[in-house]
């Protein structure tokens, strides 16, 4: 152990090592932080990743097309239709195959039910993280209603792998639009009751404004994206800046929420007011779902032209970019997800430092990760 | 105002066991007082520990325990001969003597805290003529223990929780202290029964105007803060320290912390009612021309310390949790100054005789 | 709006030997040396590329490299730099940390991958994988002897 010596007099200090995690209550999962702590200050940080660390990248080197998506379920698992969109849709932009509309509407619909339900999971743990614990439960109550729609037409509650190259999997559920519809007047009635139990709450406020502040320039520096990129007013949303899906074939109104003060009240409030803006796309989209068809032709076995294809997408935690590089096999040369946790982690060893760690737990909470999402 | 001559059932057993029996029955009265105070403390412990649990889930839409006998009251019992038969498992690089004694530190602490409350007319171990000063200064014994526990540990989880608890504890104290200093004026004495007589027309609550009011928050807050309760959990902070001071404890020696807790509430509503509202007195005297006296008492005592711990409770599973820089703000720039300047104002009141009563 | 052919021309005016390609992906690629790799990505910083997107580690079976996927945040237009290194035994490239905080992280991951070694990075340890792990399985050559990944 480095010790430092502070002219304090008699009086020795010294910093000191602190193991967070893998097995932490406030990492959300396996992550690692080795802190380097005064007292309560923390001083620095090094994030040691790599405890559910599967490969998954080498492992699509060595499985077809097809399988891939199943694969980056496995990844950000909140967002995980999100993440099987983006991979299908670069397998579709490399065969340049024109999907089905119902299929693009089908797409964001069950896409920003996903991105609800991963910031439901995170408003319930942020409460968690600053010690108001009845917040776990109301979301979870709320998140189950999205999770139940997913099932019916899925067969799958979290890793849905509902998206495959030039469709998706199944057609919807005859129920389908109907629980969406009775879906969203009941969390656009809960949301202010989530607000009046945490968000106007005195403490949480001290404990959220000005704390963990992100500025612009570092903001993209850090290569923040999604919420934690415009909290602190950076545009960044790929819906608007790059459309895909239903998003590029229909005109879909809607805000891109932009904070700038950047600090985990700012980050909290662009997640709170996105889930009504999603409520906003997928009513824009639930009552004129189009009938043709829910797959385009594609071949038994996918072979991609060669060359280079990128595909980017806004899952709930950012810009999340898959990058394929084909040879003309039937197995990519090589994969690399962009995962927007990674580069977000990054901009944690930055703000999170001179804080004390009851403000480092509230940061990551802000940040919100997800742990397979940062190692893959 | 030292009361002497009113009854006191156990103060009654012993010397009646004495004269019967002599020394011999003097300890056989001690054993037996010691024996009820026990079975009270487990059982108020576990009943507290499965109010809050329906409670909690009265507050996040969920049933709670219901399984285990009806309602599922005997859920808590269940938990504790869990806790019980669990192996003893902690590290073996703690410092022993300190991590053996901070569980037994800290339950004792309540033990000794609960000996000088009145439960209702005459039920009290022992009517102290300083008993709200023996209580705050017994309550501090608690601190030690679960200083040693976070120490002894050799965890730095625990020993963040222990220091946080320490520095906590110390701050609120004062607060606490001065409130308590407030009603003090008002009753001129520091026996419990003797507080809770003067009440006997009208609660201080009432009484004292405005200051008695602010003495009430404050020692709302300072008493949750002791009892280290959300929003004042800082040494556990689940969030950031996984359990704090007790992270290393397992089995019985958890359970001990756990119960202490709950008694340090239950005894921090009880010293509130006493103080606040009147102890076991009826509200307008309601059933005192009923028989059965000391029964009344105690179910009016009983019912607001109810009251008061499920506002505890309810603080709980509602509020998210100080920082450790604001909890110290709270205390030493806000508290303790409007404390100070309340018993001014108190003693003003009382010096020139303004109160109110009915 | 910056076109490509301004960034070819920019870039070519300090950077005479720079292979440019518009076929391999949808966007404008710059293939260079390891040894203007860091006065390029410089110069496209001052250019107004701010975000650094992604660092994506390559084995290309003879040369190991780095591509980098770079983003105007203003006009959202991308450009991909491409770098090479024939050295397989001990790939060297500066690090880009002093340009992009992103860059920490992404570059310990494709040490910690491919064993390329960014000179001037702070903290250049493994990630991913635990300190005492031998070899680097990112690799086109790397064995799977324990079966892990390979069926």
């Amino acid at each position: 152990m480095k010790t430092v010596t502070l002219n304090t007099g008699d009086l020795k200090s010294q910093e000191y090592f602190l193991n967070m995690g893998p097995q932490h209550p406030a990492t959300h999962g396996v992550l690692r932080l080795i802190l380097t702590m005064d007292g309560e200050i923390v001083k620095n940080i090094e994030p040691d990743l790599g405890y559910i660390h599967r490969s998954i990248e080498k492992q699509c080197e060595y499985e077809g097309y097809k399988q891939i998506i199943h694969l980056t379920d496995r990844m950000d698992y909140l967002s995980s239709h999100i993440n099987n969109e983006a991979v299908a849709l670069a397998i579709e932009q490399a065969l340049e195959i024109e999907v089905p509309e119902r299929v693009k509407v089908i797409r964001t619909i069950m896409g920003e039910l996903t991105r609800i339900a991963s910031h439901l999971l995170w408003w319930g743990v942020m409460g968690m993280d600053v010690g108001a614990l009845t917040t776990f439960m109301y979301a979870f109550r709320d998140r189950e209603m999205i999770n139940d729609i997913m099932e019916e037409t899925c067969g799958a509650r979290l890793t849905m792998s509902y998206s495959t190259p030039g469709g998706v999997m199944f057609d919807l559920h005859p129920n389908f639009q109907k629980r969406v519809k009775e879906f969203i007047p009941h969390l656009r009635s809960v949301i202010p009751k989530y607000d009046e139990l945490l968000t106007g709450n005195v403490i949480f406020q001290k404990r959220m404004k000005g704390v963990g502040v992100l500025s612009y320039e570092d903001a993209i520096s850090h290569g923040a994206s999604g919420p934690v990129a415009r909290g602190s007013g950076v545009s960044c949303d790929r819906r608007i800046k790059d459309p895909y899906s239903a998003f590029k074939a229909r005109d879909i109104k809607f805000n891109e929420i932009l904070f700038t003060e950047g600090d985990n009240l700012a980050r909290y409030n662009v997640r709170m007011k996105e889930m009504l803006e999603s409520l906003n796309i997928i009513e824009q989209l639930i009552d004129n779902i189009p009938d043709d068809g829910i797959q385009a032709k594609t071949k038994a076995l996918i072979k991609l032209p060669k060359g280079e294809f990128l595909q980017r997408v806004e899952t709930a935690r950012g810009d999340m970019g898959v990058y394929i590089v084909s040879d003309g096999k039937k197995n990519p040369y090589r994969v690399k997800f962009r995962s927007p946790g990674f580069s977000n982690l990054n901009a944690l060893i930055e703000i999170g430092k001179g804080h004390l760690i009851a403000d480092l737990v509230a940061i990551m909470s802000t940040l919100d990760f997800v742990v397979p999402d940062i190692d893959r | 105002m030292i009361l002497t001559n009113t009854t006191n059932y156990f103060g009654d057993l012993v010397s009646f066991l004495a004269e019967k029996m002599g020394i011999g029955g003097q300890i056989l009265a001690y054993v037996i007082v010691a024996a009820v105070y026990l079975g009270f403390f487990a059982i108020a412990g576990l009943l507290l520990v499965y109010i809050e649990r329906r409670v909690a889930a009265f507050f996040q839409l969920r049933l709670g325990p219901n399984r285990v006998g009806p309602h599922g009251i005997f859920q808590t019992i269940a938990d504790a001969l869990k806790l019980l038969s669990k192996e003893i498992f902690g590290t073996n690089r703690k410092d022993n003597l300190l991590y053996t004694t901070a569980y037994y530190l800290v339950i004792i602490a309540a033990l000794v805290s609960l000996s000088v409350i009145p439960f209702s007319i005459g039920v009290q171990a022992y009517d102290l003529n300083i008993g709200v000063f023996f209580i705050s200064a017994v309550s501090s014994v608690g601190v030690l223990g679960i200083l040693f526990g976070g120490w002894g540990s050799n965890n730095k989880y625990s020993l963040i929780g222990g220091m946080r608890s320490g520095l906590q504890m110390i701050s609120y104290e004062l607060s606490s202290g001065l409130a308590i200093l407030t009603i003090i004026l008002l009753a001129g004495t520091l026996q419990m029964s003797g507080i809770i007589e003067a009440q006997r027309d009208t609660w201080f609550i009432l009484k004292g105007h405005i200051p008695a009011w602010i003495a009430f928050f404050i020692f709302v807050i300072a008493g949750t803060a002791e009892s280290n309760r959300t929003p004042f959990d800082l040494p556990e902070g689940e969030a950031e320290l996984g359990a704090g001071y007790h992270s290393e404890y397992s089995g019985m020696g958890f359970a001990y912390f756990f119960l202490a807790e709950f008694i340090n509430m239950f005894i921090i509503a009880a010293v509130g009612v006493t103080l606040f509202f009147g102890g076991w007195l009826a509200p307008f005297g309601i059933t005192d021309t009923l028989p059965w006296q000391p029964l009344w008492g105690a179910v009016w005592f009983f019912l607001k310390v109810a009251v008061f711990i499920f506002f505890m409770m309810w603080f709980r599973w509602t509020f998210p949790r100080l920082r450790i820089d604001q909890l110290l703000t709270l205390e030493w720039k806000y508290l303790l100054p409007i404390g100070l300047l309340n018993i001014v104002l108190m003693a003003v009141i009382v010096y020139y005789n303004v109160l109110i009563s009915f | 709006m910056m076109t490509n052919n301004d960034i070819i021309t920019s870039l070519q005016k300090s950077f005479p030997n720079l292979e440019f390609n518009e076929e391999e992906s949808k966007y404008l690629t710059v293939n260079t040396s390891p040894e203007d790799y860091l006065a390029v990505m410089q110069n496209l910083r001052e250019a107004g590329f701010d975000y650094l997107f992604s660092m994506t580690g390559m084995d290309w079976g003879k040369e190991l490299g780095v591509t980098n996927h770079l983003e105007n945040t203003q006009t959202g237009t991308m450009v991909v730099v491409k770098v090479k290194l024939e050295d397989r035994q001990n790939p060297e490239l500066p690090t880009l940390e002093n340009i992009w905080k992103t860059a920490h992280l992404h570059e310990r991951e494709i040490f910690d991958l491919f064993g390329i070694n960014f000179k001037g990075h702070t903290v250049m340890k493994r990630l991913l994988l635990s300190e005492d792990w031998e070899g680097y399985p990112m690799r086109k050559d790397w064995k799977d002897e324990t079966k892990m990944i390979i069926r």
